[in-house]
Order: C-alpha cells, then sequence, then structure tokens
C-alpha cells in the first residue's frame, strides 16, 4: 500500500486499505481477478433457470462500461427462454445516438429525439 | 396519473421497502413495470425526467433516470413501480437482500390495481436486479427487459467483463467514486443551530 500508484486512485486505496469493508465484491475483484472454471458453470447454469421472456441489449458506446457491453452478449448466449437482443451504436460526442436508440426501443427515455435502432437481432 | 410516494412494503421477514407508483387515473386493473435497484428512486420518476441534468452519458453519471420513463409506461396502460432494496435510501435496513424483488413482485401482483402480471424494466443495476430475480421464478413475473445489464459471471462480473483486454476499467470506480449507489448510512442528527440557519434541510 505505500506504493504511489494506488493513491492516485483515493476510492481504489481506501477499497484495499479498509480490506473488502467497503463495497466487498469490488474488493474481491481487485485481490482476486481470475474466473474459476466451476465460478463460470455455476453462472451458466443459474443463467438456465430464468424461464420469462427475456429482451436484454447494450451498444457499442458502451466500451467505457464493458461490464454492460460483454454482459449483455453473454446473458444473449447463455439465455435459453425466449429471447431478444439489441444492440446499439457507438454514441456521439453529443450523446444524441444513444438518447434517441435507448428511448425508441427501451422506453426507458433519457432523451427527447425518437429514431429507430441501428440493430437489433432475435432468436426464439 | 396517480401518484404514490414512499409506499412502505413489507418483506418475509418484516423489513420494509419504500416503493414508489405511478398508476392509471382508473378503478381497472393494469399490468406492471417494476424498477428495482441500488440507485436511489428519489432520483428517478417522472419529475426528474424533466428536471435532471445528470444524464447517462455525462461523465458525472450518478445513477439517475435509469428506471424507464413513467409517464410513457403510464400512458400506455402499465403501472410503474420504482424500488429500492432494503439498505438502501429510504427502505429499511437489515437481515439479506436476497428475495427482496420477489417478494415485491408478488405484492404488487395482488394489490388491486394490478392485474396479476408483473414485468420489470430499466437499465445497468435495475438490469442486473431482473436478472437476479428472474432466476428465482415468481409466480408473477412474466417478463424481463434488462438494458445494459451487469456482467453475467461471478458477483459483479467475471474477468472478462471487469477486465477487458486484460486491464481493469474504472467503471466500479466510478460508481464507487461519485457515491452512485446510495445506501442507508442511519438516521441523521440534529443540525447544530449554525447548520439550521445555513438553510440545510432538517
Amino acid at each position: 500500500m505505500s506504493n504511489p500508484d494506488y493513491r492516485m486512485y483515493p476510492h481504489v486505496y481506501n477499497l484495499l486499505a479498509q480490506k473488502g469493508q467497503h463495497m466487498p465484491p469490488y474488493f474481491d475483484l481487485l485481490i482476486d481477478p481470475y474466473d474459476t472454471e466451476a465460478s463460470v458453470e455455476k453462472s451458466e447454469a443459474e443463467l438456465a433457470q430464468i424461464k420469462v421472456p427475456t429482451y436484454t441489449g447494450s451498444g457499442w458506446y458502451g466500451y467505457t462500461y464493458k461490464t454492460h457491453l460483454n454482459g449483455a452478449q453473454s446473458y444473449f448466449a447463455n439465455i435459453t427462454a425466449p429471447k431478444k437482443l439489441m444492440f446499439t451504436g457507438p454514441r456521439t460526442s453529443s450523446g444524441r445516438f444513444i438518447r434517441s436508440t435507448t428511448r425508441s426501443c427501451a422506453g426507458t427515455t433519457i432523451g427527447s429525439k425518437a429514431s429507430t435502432p441501428a440493430s437489433c437481432a432475435s432468436r426464439a | 396519473m396517480i401518484s404514490e410516494k414512499d409506499v412502505a412494503v413489507p418483506m418475509r421477514d418484516g423489513v420494509k421497502l419504500s416503493v414508489d407508483i405511478y398508476r392509471p387515473d382508473s378503478p381497472e386493473r393494469f399490468p406492471a413495470l417494476l424498477a428495482f435497484a441500488i440507485y436511489n428512486k428519489d432520483f428517478q420518476g417522472p419529475e426528474m425526467r424533466r428536471r435532471s441534468a445528470a444524464t447517462a452519458w455525462s461523465p458525472l453519471w450518478t445513477g439517475p433516470m435509469e428506471a424507464g420513463d413513467t409517464r410513457f409506461f403510464v400512458s400506455r396502460g402499465y403501472v410503474h413501480v420504482i424500488g429500492m432494496p432494503r439498505g438502501v435510501g429510504k427502505s429499511e435496513g437489515g437481515g439479506a437482500r436476497t428475495f427482496d424483488s420477489y417478494d415485491l413482485i408478488e405484492w404488487i401482483a395482488a394489490q388491486p390495481w394490478c392485474d396479476g402480471n408483473v414485468g420489470m424494466v430499466g437499465i445497468s443495476g435495475f438490469g442486473a436486479e431482473q436478472l437476479h430475480v428472474a432466476r428465482q421464478q415468481p409466480p408473477h413475473l412474466k417478463a424481463i427487459f434488462p438494458f445494459d445489464p451487469r456482467g453475467a459471471y461471478g458477483v459483479l462480473g467475471g474477468f472478462r467483463e471487469e477486465y477487458p483486454g486484460g486491464v481493469i476499467h474504472l467503471f466500479r470506480y466510478l460508481v464507487g467514486h461519485f457515491s452512485a449507489m446510495h445506501q442507508v448510512k442511519g438516521k441523521p442528527g440534529t443540525l447544530p443551530p449554525s447548520a439550521r440557519r445555513s438553510g440545510a434541510p432538517r
């Protein structure tokens, strides 16, 4: 912890110094980042328990939030219930693209301009 | 639209969650759409849709407006319910929150304004909660729409999601740094007179 590189990032430093008392899942991720085969199998078995129709999605704007970008693809790949996947494009610097696509596709309005999504895929 | 704020919903162990309910102004029964996450419901809903400055693409994003567009849903014949699990915001703390979504879904389905059909909506943390509770198969949950959900592996996400290309990315850093997760820290005490004079909330 004496490494000054840690102190550049106070939140990460505090997480490590508190040894998991704050945001324990993130602490675990920092000190033990790798997936075990057993944990991957467990996660995929749990996904098979989803029985209701599922419509998931993300977009290439998610390169900054990769948990979303990769997560949506992982869920779509492993869910066995009826499912659909929406993938939108990268956002522009103004954010207009994701505002508009998210509004029209998701009904989750976070902007004011409607348009059609860049791409949608479906698999029964 | 009928708005009911801070409705206390008891869970199986007696802990009460705080939820906001928005529904069509009609005696009929409607399907309900639940948005449930660790992001404070006071930053969701129709008022914040109009007023929020912290948009989802803002570099200072703090988790607002991801529960969906209340007016869009309600105007099309859905009830929009926005809630928070135990230990977050106005919901009570204590115990495990494993079945909070499950119990809330079944509570919604039994309400006089609900026709028994419950779906779930929302982005990110709201999406992750859907994928969590769908595995438990609550009888009245009919469909989910988890947009931009979290990683599919592990507690938060696995190596492939949290370390893209082998390098950790700073999403979790940002979530913690901006206090996007609204945790209960206990009831605040009385402010000193000097702070009260400053106009701080009581």
